[in-house]
C-alpha cells in the first residue's frame, strides 16, 4: 500500500532503477578505456560501443592520449574518421601508437551545417568505428545533439564530441560526458553524466614520464674548466699501472708509490 | 536451332515516341506517307499516298518526317533487351531482330512461357510486335509477317507443333520471298502463290528458269544451305535518353525518368558483367540548349535505389534554365565486376562495411565538393610536416599484397620518438619577449632539443624541437629556426 504510488511511478516510466540498468550495459556495449582507474570510475566498465561521447576542455591537453588505446583497437575493425578537426592528426604519431594512416579519413566541410550533415551521414552510415567531432560553431541545440547520437547509435558508431569547457552546464542528451583538465604531469578527468549510476567521479591519469622529463637549463649543465694535468683522472688511473708494472718486473714486493720514487732518486744519484 | 523472329510493323511511329491515342499522325519520306497511325488510317489514308492527297484526305492530319536514325536506335535498344534471352541476337533492319533460342529453352522452361513473356513485354511499352518461329532464320523472318499465334504452333507441353509450322511455311505468299521484283511477278504470274507450290517443283528446273537466287533462298529456308547473320554486340558505351512532349519543369518530375533510365543502364551493366564508374546526363532544353552534368562514382556494385538518392542529391545543386525536353544518360567508362575470392568467415561484413564506406564517401564529395575528404597516407622526409600527404579520399580497394603495407600499417621506424598527436600546420609563430616565449600564453621549455636539418638540396631547413609546457597545461611541441632565429609552433601532444 505503502508503494503504490511509487510503483505507479515505475510502470508510467516517469522513474525509473539506475540498478536495472547497470547489468544490461555492462554485458553488451562497452570495452575497457586502457586505463584501469577510469574503467573502474565507469559504471559501464568502459567507453560505449556506439552514441555520443562527449568530451569538454581545451584542445591539446591529452584527449587524444587519453583515446588511443581504444581508438587503436576499433581501427582494426572499422576505420575512424575525423571531422572538422582544430588542428591537423600528425600521422605519423598516430601510427606509432598503432593507428594506420589509411584507416582514416579527414573531412573538412565548409560551413556548419555541411558540418552537421556530414557528421550525420557518417555516422550513420556504420561504415566507421568512430566518428571524431569538431563543430565551427560549438553552441548546438538538444535536438541537433539527438540527432547526432541517435545517427551514432543507428550506425552503430562511436561519436566522439569535442566541444569547449564552457558549455559543460549546458544540457545534452550525450549518455556519457567528460571534463578534461590539465593537472601537473597527468590529465585531471572529472566525470559529469554516466548511465547506470550516479556521476561526480573524479580521477587523475598520469600522463607518460617522458613527455614531463626535464632538463636542467644550459646554465646548470656541468662546464669542464682547465684544470692540472696530473688531477685528470685518466692520468692518475694511468701512472697506477705504470707502478704495478714496475713491481711485477722487478718481481719485488709492492712498495708505496713515495717509496719507489725514492728508489728512482737514489739510482739516479 | 530455333530461330524467333521479333518484327515491328510500327517501328517508325513507335520511335518517334507517339502514343496511339493521339490525333491523326502520319510519317512522310521524299513527300511520300510511309506510314499513317490508326487514326490517320481511318481517316482513309494509305501508305505511298503523297502528300498532297493525304492532306486533302484528312485536314487535321499531322506529318513528321521519318526519323531513320532513331528508328536504327529503338532496333538497337530492342536488341539489347533482346540480349538477356540469348546470346546469339541478330538485326534484321528495318525492323526485325532474330534470336536463336534453342539454346535458352531450358532456362525459360518452355515456348509457351517465352512467348508470354515476349508479347506482355512488348504490349508494357505500347509496341505492336509481331512473331515469328521456325528452325532457320529466314523461316522465322518470312513467318514473323503472317503473325500466326503461339496457341497454333505451341501445344500445352511448350512443344513446337512441327506439322503446324511446315502448313504456315507452305500457305507463305509468294511477295515476301527475298527476290528481285521481277522473278516474283513472273512467279505470280505462273499461277506460283504460295510458297507451297513453289517448293512442290523441282529445284533445278527453278534454278535453270530463275538463276541461282532462288535456289539459295529455297535452301536457306529449308536450313540446306547456312545462313550466317552478323551477331548484335553490345554497344562499348551505353547511351539513352527519354523525350518529353513539352517538357519538364520541376526536378521532382525528372525523378521517375531518371529512374527509368538508371534501370536501362542497370541491364546493360548485368548484360556486360561490368561497372560504370560515371553518369554522364545532359539536359536539352526546349530552347534547344544543352546542360552536361556528371557524376563520378566509387562504387562497388550497382544499386539503383541508391543511385537514384544520389543523383536527386546532385540534381539540389543545379538550377533547371527552363523546360527539360530531352534527358539524356551516357556513360564511357567502365570497369569489369570484381569478383573477388575471399575467405568464408568474417569477410561478409568486411565487404558489407566497405561497401557502406564507399556509399558514404560518394555522398560526401557530392555535398561537399571535390577537396573535402583526404586520406593520409605517410612517406619518408625529413621534416614533420613532409612525412606524411593528404590526398583524395578514394573508395577502399579489395586489399592486395602491398609493398608498402608495413608502413601503411603503422610499423614505424622510430617508434621511441616522441611525436604529437596534433600538429599546427602551417607552423604558427611564437612571439620571443623579455619574459620567455609567448603563443597564446607563456611556454616554458621541458627538454630538447631535437634536430631536424635536412631538405638541403631544395632549401635546408635547420630546426631545433622543443617540448615545452603551456600556461594552461597542455604540451606543446615547439621549434627553433636555426636559420631565421624564429620560434614557432608546431604541435601539441594532445
Amino acid at each position: 500500500m505503502k508503494n503504490h504510488s511509487l510503483n505507479q511511478l515505475l510502470d508510467e516510466r516517469k522513474l525509473w532503477r539506475g540498478q536495472q540498468l547497470r547489468p544490461r550495459m555492462a554485458a553488451s556495449d562497452s570495452c575497457c578505456t586502457g586505463f584501469k582507474a577510469l574503467d573502474a570510475a565507469l559504471h559501464s566498465g568502459g567507453w560505449p560501443r556506439s552514441g555520443s561521447t562527449e568530451l569538454l576542455g581545451e584542445y591539446g591537453i591529452g584527449e587524444l592520449w587519453l583515446l588511443m588505446p581504444t581508438l587503436r583497437e576499433r581501427s582494426a575493425a572499422r576505420p575512424i574518421c575525423w571531422l572538422n578537426p582544430p588542428y591537423l592528426p600528425y600521422p605519423p604519431a598516430l601510427a606509432q601508437q598503432g593507428i594506420a594512416a589509411n584507416r582514416q579519413l579527414l573531412v573538412r566541410p565548409k560551413n556548419v551545417n555541411d558540418q552537421l550533415w556530414a557528421a550525420e551521414e557518417l555516422l550513420r552510415s556504420g561504415a566507421y568505428a568512430a566518428v571524431l567531432t569538431w563543430f565551427a560553431k560549438t553552441n548546438l541545440n538538444d535536438r541537433q545533439l539527438r540527432r547526432l547520437h541517435i545517427a551514432a547509435l543507428e550506425g552503430e558508431c562511436w561519436h566522439l564530441h569535442f566541444r569547449p569547457a564552457a558549455l559543460a552546464q549546458q544540457i545534452s542528451p550525450a549518455p556519457l560526458r567528460l571534463q578534461l583538465h590539465t593537472a601537473k604531469q597527468a590529465l585531471d578527468i572529472q566525470i559529469m553524466k554516466q548511465q547506470g549510476g550516479h556521476a561526480g567521479q573524479q580521477l587523475q591519469l598520469a600522463r607518460p614520464a617522458a613527455l614531463y622529463l626535464q632538463q636542467s637549463p644550459a646554465s646548470n649543465w656541468p662546464v669542464y674548466t682547465t684544470a692540472p694535468a696530473s688531477n685528470l683522472p685518466v692520468q692518475r688511473q694511468l701512472k697506477g699501472k705504470i707502478s704495478l708494472l714496475n713491481a711485477s718486473i722487478l718481481n719485488t714486493p709492492a712498495r708505496p708509490a713515495k717509496q719507489l720514487d725514492s728508489v728512482s732518486k737514489e739510482q739516479a744519484h | 536451332m530455333l530461330w524467333l523472329c521479333l518484327r515491328l510493323p510500327e517501328l517508325p511511329l513507335n520511335a518517334i515516341g507517339e502514343n496511339q491515342a493521339a490525333g491523326p499522325l502520319a510519317l512522310t519520306h521524299n513527300n511520300r506517307i510511309v506510314m499513317a497511325n490508326t487514326a490517320a488510317r481511318d481517316a482513309g489514308l494509305a501508305t505511298d499516298m503523297s502528300v498532297a492527297t493525304a492532306m486533302s484526305l484528312c485536314s487535321t492530319l499531322e506529318l513528321r518526317c521519318r526519323d531513320m536514325e532513331c528508328e536504327r536506335r529503338q532496333l538497337e535498344n530492342i536488341a539489347l533487351w533482346a540480349y538477356r534471352f540469348s546470346g546469339d541476337v541478330c538485326l534484321c533492319p528495318p525492323n526485325a531482330i532474330l534470336l536463336e533460342l534453342s539454346a535458352s529453352l531450358r532456362l525459360f522452361k518452355n515456348l509457351a512461357r517465352l512467348y508470354r513473356r515476349f508479347i506482355s513485354a512488348f504490349r508494357r511499352r505500347g509496341f505492336n510486335v509481331q512473331l515469328g518461329i521456325a528452325h532457320t532464320p529466314l523461316a522465322a523472318e518470312l513467318l514473323s509477317h503472317q503473325n500466326l499465334s503461339p496457341a497454333k504452333l505451341v501445344n500445352g507441353a511448350g512443344q513446337l507443333q512441327q506439322d503446324t509450322l511446315q502448313q504456315a511455311l507452305h500457305s507463305l505468299p509468294t511477295p515476301l520471298l527475298p527476290l528481285a521484283a521481277k522473278t516474283l511477278s513472273t512467279l505470280q504470274e505462273m499461277g506460283l502463290h504460295t510458297l507451297g507450290s513453289i517448293k512442290a517443283l523441282p529445284r533445278a528446273g527453278l534454278e535453270r528458269r530463275f538463276g541461282k537466287d532462288i535456289s539459295s533462298v529455297l535452301a536457306k529456308l529449308e536450313g540446306e544451305q547456312t545462313d550466317i547473320r552478323p551477331k548484335f554486340i553490345p554497344p562499348e558505351t551505353f547511351h539513352a535518353q527519354r523525350h518529353f512532349d513539352g517538357g519538364l519543369h520541376s526536378k521532382q518530375q525528372l525523378r521517375f525518368p531518371i529512374s527509368a533510365l538508371l534501370s536501362e543502364l542497370e541491364h546493360y551493366l548485368r548484360l556486360r558483367q561490368c561497372l560504370n564508374r560515371d553518369l554522364g546526363w545532359e539536359f536539352h532544353y526546349l530552347d534547344g540548349s544543352r546542360e552536361p552534368w556528371s557524376l563520378d562514382l566509387s562504387h562497388r556494385h550497382f544499386d539503383r535505389r541508391s543511385l537514384i538518392e544520389l543523383v536527386m542529391l546532385r540534381l539540389e545543386r543545379l538550377s533547371l534554365q527552363g523546360a527539360v525536353e530531352t534527358l539524356s544518360l551516357c556513360c564511357e567508362q567502365f570497369i569489369s565486376n570484381e569478383q573477388a575470392n575471399e575467405q568464408l568467415f568474417d569477410t561478409a561484413s568486411n565487404s558489407k562495411q566497405q561497401e557502406k564506406a564507399a556509399h558514404v564517401l560518394d555522398k560526401l564529395r557530392l555535398r561537399l565538393g571535390p577537396h573535402r575528404c583526404h586520406q593520409f597516407s605517410l612517406q619518408d622526409a625529413h621534416l614533420p610536416e613532409l612525412s606524411w600527404v593528404l590526398r583524395d579520399a578514394y573508395a577502399p580497394k579489395q586489399k592486395r599484397p602491398n609493398l608498402n603495407t608495413a608502413k601503411e600499417n603503422g610499423e614505424s621506424t622510430h617508434s621511441k620518438l616522441l611525436r604529437p598527436n596534433w600538429l599546427c600546420h602551417p607552423p604558427e609563430v611564437i612571439k620571443e619577449t623579455s619574459a620567455g616565449l609567448y603563443w597564446q600564453g607563456e611556454l616554458q621549455l621541458l627538454q630538447g632539443p631535437e634536430r631536424f636539418d635536412g631538405q638541403w638540396w631544395q632549401q635546408r631547413q635547420t630546426r631545433d624541437y622543443y617540448i615545452a609546457r603551456h600556461q594552461h597545461g597542455a604540451l606543446c611541441w615547439i621549434f627553433k629556426d636555426c636559420l631565421n632565429r624564429r620560434w614557432y609552433l608546431h604541435g601539441f601532444f594532445g
